[in-house]
């Protein structure tokens, strides 16, 4: 009996110290949304008092984990790719490691979904993940380790930039203040724990957490001996949202498109915003949520037509197009006043075999996909001084495929684009950032170019900007450092290649032309001379000290800043700029470099076939044991044992297919609504677009698939097929008479049968 | 049910061409002569290798449970069309010349006929959404029954009258 009372008595104790969300009991049936009038917590579940200097970030676990079941909600879709403990569902869009030097676009997914690679297996911990990642995540998930102190992974940082957890304000928020703009720029500081406080508009964050010791923690304060560089992370909170309690009032809502667009907007690339629709039930009035609905477990409906099976929840299918738009006897359909499809002339079949967005969603198929950029991928949607959006990753949409529904759907895809190990026939990508000693010299054209124009414009605009000629193309510097072709200006025939000033459309050199047999130069060149040679000059001297070479001389600038001349076993014409290495005059910039900046300006693709052999070379020489790599363009290319590049098909090479869903279009914009030969024709682009493979490799080798391949059909019966409907109207009209003919013969003989009815009952013999 | 009406279609239409030599129906009847007999068989004989097409190719994906894809459709339609022109003009053609249960039979091809050829056509036009189709679809296979029973039974009758 004593121990039952006690037994009790600490069940009961266990209960009141739980604490336990009134949000999460039955719905009371009211519509409103309440009002968040509500006090905010840090992380240690201390309530923040806004006017304090030592005041925390808000905490979302310890904030709106007050009333809803923050444990559930982080584990819903969004937040648990890394948990390994949820079926893996219809693939998505994966994620992808983009980097523009290497070339490298990689897939990544821990959902295992077809043709991607799990994070881990290329060397990238939750802490990397986050990092590159979590610009266009709403937290939780990866960055929100089980243990701080990561063990196995030593350069994570989680003790000083805080967990990234699940930011509820992200979607919740209706404020607009939310700025995702805002939460990149934390993200990218390190600032985990601060970000979600800043991007709501709560407060304002300074300091680096990227910056400051691995030692400090959020409990350590500013940092006393630095005010300027190594500054942690702190938050001014925006008092006049605060009333005299402290509590704010939050502007929570159902999530606003805004939010969910942020992170899932997909447009053509280069397209203006005034000329891309928004999908046709935005344009009803609808909001995302209308249709990805979910519950406290956010649990959300994808809206795929298998879902509710996978799930084994049959609500879910009432939010899948079909379940929507189609109503049955029994299974529901035409909520939220979805019209009834009329598909009128379209035979069933269709419905059979190809997705209801097969039709109505994403680009109309062309010649070729069309090029979109996607949130996620190419980082769009982040404003402010610099241009964060990306050209890489190549996706393009639409590619008919089959879905793992056996229909056929359209499909973005991406062609994967890294280099790898290779051992026993199986691939091991890398990661950038160990490629990147190896890139130096070799895949950093632009940035070599780049480096110099930069360099010679700090001397100032006063002769005009600084540009770089070759090949009769005019390269400019970007705010990458690299250059970029200004295709509008064309320099006069026979302007010499090399560094110029560019004012007023005139292009000069950048020192004016001298007579290098001359016994002296004349004090302004000198003078000029000296001062690009000093803003040449590098942070490292192993690089080389700035020279410049013309007729049989060499001037460099000594260490006292006076100017040297040595002879030169060569003798130039024109100016060159170079350096001095072991003595010997080289290019500023090498020949090899300024010829892939030629031969890849203009187009999508950063580097060539040339500096891919180079960079083959330099990694099989930091591992001799090793085979190394490159794939992309749909090919595996490798350095056969001749030393020649040699490219071969490979499954790594295939490219990686998630499906689209948005943007639907209306029933009078889908595909074949104007005729059947939109797709049954020998050159509809639903079956005949043709797929080229996209990548960072400037190569005459690239893989080139037709949608009838991809969606493995038969093309020559598709072709058959289209052919017989050039001759369609015609078999109708035959149709049709024959038709009338046999009526009309059936109506005789009726005819004739009435009259010897009408005889018989006419007369009595 | 359609399977079970196809196979039974196919003894009926049989049956019906034996009894066509029989006293039971048109067998003592006479046969008018026509005006045009290389023509008329003509259009007979691609009349039922048209049917007998149309049959193996409509039941084969009806009976398996499959959907009418692929080469085998075109095959269908393309042999749908012969059989409707010829089934028209051998209407034309023998309409006065059948008699008794042979003109019954002919009759019965013929509104088969013109079921399966008006469904065919109707579904090509944009009238009818999805279910309207489905019940074209089916309307064209009942339908063909009719066609099937009629051109067996026709093609025994020339057949065995021939042998006679």
């Amino acid at each position: 009996m004593r121990a039952s009372i006690v037994l009790l008595t600490i069940g009961a104790a266990g209960l009141l110290a739980v604490p336990r969300g009134f949000a999460d009991e039955p719905w009371d049936g009211g519509r409103t949304v309440p009002v968040h009038r509500i006090p905010l917590n840090d992380c240690e579940g201390e309530g923040i008092v806004p006017c304090m200097r030592s005041a925390k970030p808000v905490s979302t676990s310890k904030t709106c984990g007050m009333c809803h079941d923050y444990a559930k909600i982080s584990a819903g879709w969004h937040f648990n790719s890394s948990s390994g403990k949820v079926p893996a569902g219809r693939p998505g869009e994966p994620w992808i490691l983009v980097d523009g030097l290497t070339g490298t676009q990689l897939p990544l997914s821990y959902r295992g979904w077809a043709g991607t690679w799990n994070p881990a297996t290329v060397g990238m911990t939750p802490w990397d993940f986050t990092k590159h990642f979590a610009r266009h995540m709403p937290g939780g998930d990866t960055g929100e380790p089980a243990d701080v102190f990561s063990p196995g992974d030593s350069h994570a940082r989680w003790t000083v930039s805080g967990k990234l957890e699940a930011n509820c304000f992200a979607c919740h928020n209706g404020s607009h203040a939310q700025d995702h703009s805002e939460w990149v720029r934390q993200i990218g500081r390190e600032n985990f724990a601060w970000a979600a406080t800043a991007a709501s508009g709560l407060g304002e964050v300074g300091g680096m957490a990227s910056r400051v010791k691995p030692t400090w923690t959020m409990n350590d304060g500013p940092n006393p001996d630095d005010s300027e560089y190594a500054v942690p992370p702190y938050v001014k909170y925006m008092m006049a949202q605060f009333d005299s309690k402290n509590r704010p009032v939050l502007q929570i809502e159902r999530p606003p498109d805004q939010n969910c667009l942020n992170c899932h907007s997909v447009s053509p690339a280069h397209a203006e915003k005034k000329d891309v629709d928004a999908d046709v039930h935005s344009r009803a009035g609808f909001k995302c949520v209308d249709c990805h609905r979910n519950n406290i477990s956010h649990a959300i409906v994808r809206g795929y037509e298998t879902e509710a099976a996978e799930r084994k929840d049959a609500s879910v299918g009432d939010f899948s197009c079909y379940g929507c738009h189609v109503e049955e006897p029994g299974k529901g359909g035409g909520r939220l006043g979805a019209p009834h499809p009329k598909h009128g002339g379209i035979p069933p079949v269709h419905f059979a075999k190809l997705s209801c967005t097969a039709c109505h969603s994403g680009q109309m198929p062309g010649a070729t996909p069309t090029d979109v950029r996607a949130s996620r991928a190419n980082r769009l949607g982040i404003h402010g001084r610099a241009l964060w959006f990306t050209d890489a990753p190549f996706i393009q949409e639409p590619v008919f495929a089959k879905g793992s529904d056996g229909k056929i759907a359209p499909h973005r895809v991406m062609w994967p684009a890294f280099w790898a190990r290779r051992a026993g026939g199986k691939l091991t990508p890398m990661r950038p950032d160990e490629l990147e000693k190896s890139a130096k010299g070799i895949l950093d054209a632009g940035h070599q170019i780049g480096g110099v124009l930069k360099a010679i414009a700090q001397l100032g605009d006063e002769l005009g900007e600084v540009v770089f000629i070759a090949s009769g193309k005019l390269f400019r510097a970007n705010t990458d450092g690299e250059v970029d072709l200004d295709a509008k200006f064309t320099p006069p025939a026979g302007s010499p290649s090399g560094f110029m000033w560019l004012k007023d459309g005139k292009l000069a050199p950048l020192v004016a032309d001298f007579d290098a047999a001359a016994p002296q130069l004349e004090p302004a060149v000198e003078s000029w001379l000296l001062n690009v040679l000093q803003a040449l000059a590098p942070e490292d001297p192993a690089v080389g000290a700035p020279a410049l070479a013309r007729g049989k001389k060499i001037y460099t600038r000594s260490d006292d800043g006076s100017l040297t001349t040595s002879d030169s076993p060569e003798a130039r014409a024109a100016s060159v700029w170079g350096r001095m290495v072991n003595e010997k005059f080289q290019p500023i910039v090498p020949d090899f470099a300024v010829r892939a900046v030629v031969e890849t300006a203009g187009t999508q693709q950063s580097f060539t076939e040339d500096q891919l052999v180079a960079m083959l070379q330099a990694l099989a020489a930091t591992d001799k044991a090793a085979e190394f790599v490159y794939v992309g363009r749909g090919y595996l290319f490798a350095l056969g044992k001749d030393g020649k590049l040699a490219a071969s098909k490979d499954a790594a090479a295939e490219p990686v297919f998630w499906p689209v869903a948005h943007n639907v279009r209306s029933a009078v914009a889908s595909l074949g609504a104007k005729a059947c030969t939109e797709c049954h024709s020998a050159d509809a682009a639903m079956l005949f677009g043709r797929v080229v493979a996209g990548g960072p490799l400037k190569t005459k080798t690239v893989a080139v698939k037709t949608m009838v391949e991809i969606s493995k059909l038969d093309g020559d019966y598709n072709r058959l097929f289209g052919f017989t409907f050039t001759m369609r109207p015609l078999f109708k009209m035959a149709l049709w008479g024959c038709g009338g003919l046999m009526a009309a013969m059936l109506g005789v003989g009726v005819l004739g049968g009435l009259q010897r009815l009408s005889r018989y009952l006419g007369r009595k013999d | 049910m359609f399977k079970i009406l196809a196979v039974l279609s196919i003894v009926v239409g049989a049956l019906s061409a034996k009894c066509g030599g029989s006293s039971c129906c048109c067998g003592t009847a006479e046969k008018k002569p026509v005006r045009f007999p290389a023509i008329d068989k003509l259009l007979g004989l691609v009349m039922a290798l048209s049917l007998a097409m149309l049959a193996l190719t409509g039941f084969y994906a009806a009976l398996l449970g499959h959907h009418l894809t692929g080469y085998l459709l075109i095959c269908h339609t393309g042999c749908g069309g012969a059989f409707a022109g010829s089934l028209a003009l051998l209407a034309l053609f023998r309409a006065e010349a059948e008699t008794g249960g042979c003109k019954c039979l002919l009759w019965t091809l013929v509104v088969g006929g013109l079921g399966v050829t008006l469904t065919a056509v109707v579904m090509m036009q944009p009238w009818f959404g999805t279910h309207g189709q489905e019940t074209l679809v089916e309307l064209h296979r009942y339908s063909s029954l009719l066609a099937v029973v009629g051109g067996i039974g026709c093609c025994g009758q020339a057949l065995r009258a021939k042998s006679a």
